[in-house]
C-alpha cells in the first residue's frame, strides 16, 4: 500500500494507468452515446444526409472502441501510440463535422429540400448568401425574359391581343392598335366584342364562351371572311389565330390578327386577271373552232359547184378553162385540208378525252395497222421495244404516234427502206419515248421551228402536208404535261423524244 | 300516193345542190325546203290528215332531210319535237349535216334519227345518196 502510494506520489508512471482507465471509460461511454445518437438521426434522413450521419456514427463508435481498448489494455499499449490514434480519430471526427456541416445544419434546422433556410441570427451563413445570390440571379433572368417577351410581343409582324376569360383586352401590341386605329394603350380594358361588326356580335359572344370552355390553338372563323371594326367604324378584313396561354391565371387567350386588306386586293386583282385570261383563251379556242368549222362550209360549196361545172352538163371548158377550173378545186381542197388540221389543232383542248392507263405497245400496234398500206408501200421496218403502260389520252396519243411514224416514212431516204425504232425508258417520275428513224433528217437549227403552227421545211411539190402535224403533237404532249423535242443530222435521220410524267398534277387545284 | 322530200336547211346553196341532184337523176318526188325547224313543224302539222276521209292515193309520204346547225330552232330540237309527237314518230328523218363529230352522230341516233348522212362535196355522190334514200324510205311504200 505504501509502495503504491509512493508510486502514486513520487513515481509519475504510477497514476497514469488509473487516469487512462478513467478517461478511457468516460470517453468510450460518450462516444458510444454520440454514435448511437447519429445512428438514430441517420435513420430519419434522406440518402446523402443518412450516409454522412452513418459515417459519423461509425467514426464515433471506432473512437469508443479505441478508448475502451486504451482503458482495458493500457499496459500493453504505449501511450504515444494511444495518443496518436486518439488524435487521428478526433481530427477525423472534426473533419467529418466540418465537411458535412451543411448536411448537419439541414439535419438540425430543416430539410435540404426546402428552398430557403430560416436566417439564423444576424450573421448570414455562406449557404444563405449563396441562396440569396441565386435568387437575385433568377429574378434578373425573369426580368430579362419578361423584357424579351415584351419586345417579341411588340415587334411581332401581326397584331396581338391578350384577352381575358371575360372578353376584356389585357394587353395589345402597337400593330394591333394600328390595325384597329386605336391610340396607344387605348385597347386595354376594351371588350373584344367592340372589334366585331355589330351583326356578328351575338354570335361572337356565344362562340367565345364556347371557346373558353375548351380552348385550343386554331384559326378563327372556319375560313370564312372575317372583318374587324376600327375605332372610326371602318371595317378591315382580318385573319385571326387563337392560342390559349398555358398556365395563365385567368385562362387568357392570345389572338393574333393579320390585316389582309392588301392580300384581298391582290387576290381580287389576280382573280380578275385570271378571268380575263380564261375568257380570252376560251374566245381563242372558240374562234379557232368556229372559224375552221364555218370556213369549211363555203369551201365545200366552191368545190361542189366547181365540180358540177367541170362535169360538162352546163357547157364545156376550153383546154385552158379545164386547167384553171382544176386550180380552183385544188386550191379549195388544199384550204380545206388546212382548215381540217387547224380544227384538229383546236380540238386538242376543246374535244379532249380523259386520261386512262394505256398500253403503249398496243397503241403503237394499232397505229401501225392504220398505216399498214403506207408501211407496205415503203417497205418500212418498224421495231417497237417493250414499253410501259401509262396514263394518257389514248386517242390523242394515237394521233401523236401516227404523225411521228407517218413523218418517219414520209421523209424517207430514196435509196434505202425506212427503219424506225421506238423505245421507252423510265427516268424517275418520267417516261421517255424515243422514235428514231433513218430518214432524210434536217438541220439541227430547225429542231424547234418544226413544231410551230404551219411550219414546213419543204415545198408542197416535194412533200405534201399542212405543217400542222408536229404542232398538234406538241400541243397534245403539253396537255399531257410532258415535253417533245427532236434531234437530227441532215441526211442521217432524226430522233424524236417524248417525255411524259408518270404522275400528272391535277389539272385544276381545288384550292 | 305522192312522195315528197322536205329539206330543212338554212344554207341555200345546199338546197340548190340537192334540188339539182334530184333533178339530174329524175326521181318522181316533189321537193320542199324550209330554212328552219319551226317552219317545218308548222307545215307538217297543217298537212296531217285529221280524218280518214282522204283516200290512200291522196296521202303523201314525206321524208325529212334535216340539217343540225340552224338558227332559231336547230335540227336537234326539231327532231326531238317530231319524235315526241305521236303522229310524227314514224316519219323518216335523215340528218344531213357537215358535222362529222362523233358526238353529233351518236346523239342524233339516240334522239331517233333514221340515218345520218355527211354532206358530200361531189354532185355524183349526192346523186347516189338521194337515190338510196328514195329507194329505201319512199319507193318501197308503193
Amino acid at each position: 500500500m505504501e509502495q503504491t502510494l509512493y508510486r502514486m506520489e513520487h513515481a509519475s508512471p504510477l497514476w497514469w494507468p488509473h487516469m487512462q482507465l478513467f478517461s478511457g471509460v468516460i470517453l468510450c461511454l460518450f462516444c458510444v452515446f454520440a454514435s448511437f445518437c447519429f445512428f438514430c438521426i441517420a435513420k430519419q434522413q434522406a440518402t446523402t444526409a443518412r450516409l454522412s450521419c452513418l459515417a459519423l456514427s461509425v467514426c464515433l463508435f471506432a473512437q469508443a472502441c479505441l478508448s475502451f481498448l486504451g482503458a482495458v489494455v493500457s499496459d500493453s499499449i504505449s501511450m504515444t501510440v494511444y495518443l496518436v490514434l486518439n488524435c487521428v480519430f478526433v481530427i477525423a471526427g472534426l473533419a467529418a463535422l466540418y465537411f458535412y456541416r451543411s448536411v448537419l445544419s439541414s439535419v438540425f434546422f430543416g430539410s435540404p429540400d426546402k428552398a430557403d433556410f430560416e436566417p439564423q441570427g444576424d450573421q448570414p451563413t455562406p449557404e444563405l448568401e449563396a441562396t440569396q445570390k441565386e435568387l437575385e440571379q433568377e429574378i434578373e433572368a425573369a426580368n430579362r425574359m419578361r423584357q424579351r417577351m415584351q419586345s417579341i410581343f411588340e415587334s411581332a409582324p401581326n397584331g396581338m391581343l391578350v384577352v381575358r376569360k371575360d372578353g376584356s383586352i389585357a394587353q395589345a401590341n402597337t400593330l394591333a392598335e394600328s390595325i384597329f386605329r386605336y391610340p396607344e394603350g387605348g385597347m386595354v380594358g376594351l371588350s373584344v366584342e367592340e372589334l366585331v361588326p355589330k351583326e356578328h356580335r351575338p354570335q361572337h359572344y356565344g362562340d367565345r364562351n364556347n371557346y373558353v370552355k375548351a380552348p385550343t390553338k386554331r384559326m378563327m372563323g372556319d375560313r370564312k371572311d372575317l372583318y374587324g371594326v376600327c375605332l372610326d367604324g371602318h371595317k378591315v378584313p382580318v385573319e385571326i389565330g387563337l392560342n390559349p396561354i398555358e398556365g395563365s391565371f385567368d385562362q387568357e387567350i392570345v389572338a393574333t390578327i393579320v390585316d389582309i386588306s392588301e392580300r384581298k386586293k391582290y387576290q381580287r386583282f389576280i382573280e380578275s386577271r385570271n378571268n380575263e385570261l380564261e375568257n380570252s383563251n376560251r374566245e381563242l379556242q372558240e374562234f379557232a373552232f368556229i372559224a375552221s368549222h364555218d370556213l369549211r362550209e363555203p369551201l365545200r360549196k366552191i368545190i361542189a359547184f366547181s365540180r358540177l361545172l367541170q362535169g360538162e352538163d352546163y357547157g364545156t371548158f376550153t383546154a385552158e378553162g379545164k386547167e384553171y377550173s382544176g386550180y380552183v378545186v385544188d386550191a379549195a381542197e388544199r384550204m380545206r385540208t388546212l382548215l381540217d388540221s387547224l380544227l384538229s389543232y383546236s380540238r386538242v383542248t376543246s374535244m379532249a378525252n380523259s386520261f386512262e392507263k394505256t398500253d403503249l405497245n398496243a397503241l403503237i400496234e394499232d397505229v401501225c395497222a392504220d398505216l399498214q398500206l403506207t408501211v407496205e408501200e415503203n417497205q418500212a421496218e418498224i421495231t417497237v421495244l417493250p414499253l410501259m403502260s401509262i396514263e394518257v389520252d389514248a386517242s390523242q396519243m394515237r394521233q401523236v404516234m401516227q404523225n411521228l411514224i407517218g413523218n418517219a416514212i414520209k421523209y424517207r431516204q430514196t435509196n434505202q427502206a425506212p427503219k424506225i425504232v421506238i423505245s421507252g425508258e423510265q427516268q424517275e417520275s418520267k417516261y421517255l419515248l424515243t422514235i428514231q428513224d433513218n430518214g432524210i433528217g434536217f438541220e439541227s437549227e430547225y429542231a424547234e421551228q418544226i413544231f410551230e403552227v404551219f411550219k414546213r421545211l419543204h415545198g408542197r411539190d416535194q412533200y405534201p402536208g399542212t405543217g400542222m402535224g408536229l404542232a398538234i403533237c406538241r400541243k397534245i404532249i403539253i396537255r399531257h404535261q410532258g415535253r417533245i423535242w427532236a434531234d437530227s443530222v441532215k441526211g442521217e435521220g432524226s430522233t424524236f423524244y417524248i417525255e411524259l410524267p408518270l404522275i400528272r398534277q391535277e389539272e385544276q387545284l381545288n384550292e | 300516193m305522192n312522195d315528197c322530200i322536205i329539206m330543212v336547211d338554212d344554207d341555200p346553196e345546199d338546197v340548190v345542190l340537192v334540188k339539182t341532184a334530184l333533178k339530174r337523176i329524175g326521181l318522181p318526188v316533189s321537193f320542199l325546203s324550209f330554212p328552219s325547224g319551226e317552219l317545218l313543224l308548222d307545215f307538217i302539222v297543217s298537212q296531217t290528215p285529221y280524218s280518214h276521209h282522204e283516200s290512200v292515193d291522196e296521202q303523201t309520204n314525206y321524208l325529212v332531210l334535216l340539217d343540225l346547225n340552224m338558227p332559231k330552232m336547230d335540227g336537234r330540237l326539231c327532231l326531238s319535237k317530231l319524235r315526241k309527237t305521236q303522229s310524227f314518230s314514224q316519219l323518216p328523218v335523215v340528218i344531213f349535216s357537215t358535222s362529222d363529230a362523233h358526238e353529233d352522230v351518236k346523239k342524233s341516233y339516240e334522239m331517233g334519227a333514221n340515218s345520218y348522212i355527211y354532206k358530200p362535196d361531189n354532185i355524183r355522190e349526192l346523186e347516189k345518196i338521194m337515190n338510196s334514200i328514195y329507194h329505201f324510205w319512199l319507193f318501197k311504200k308503193h
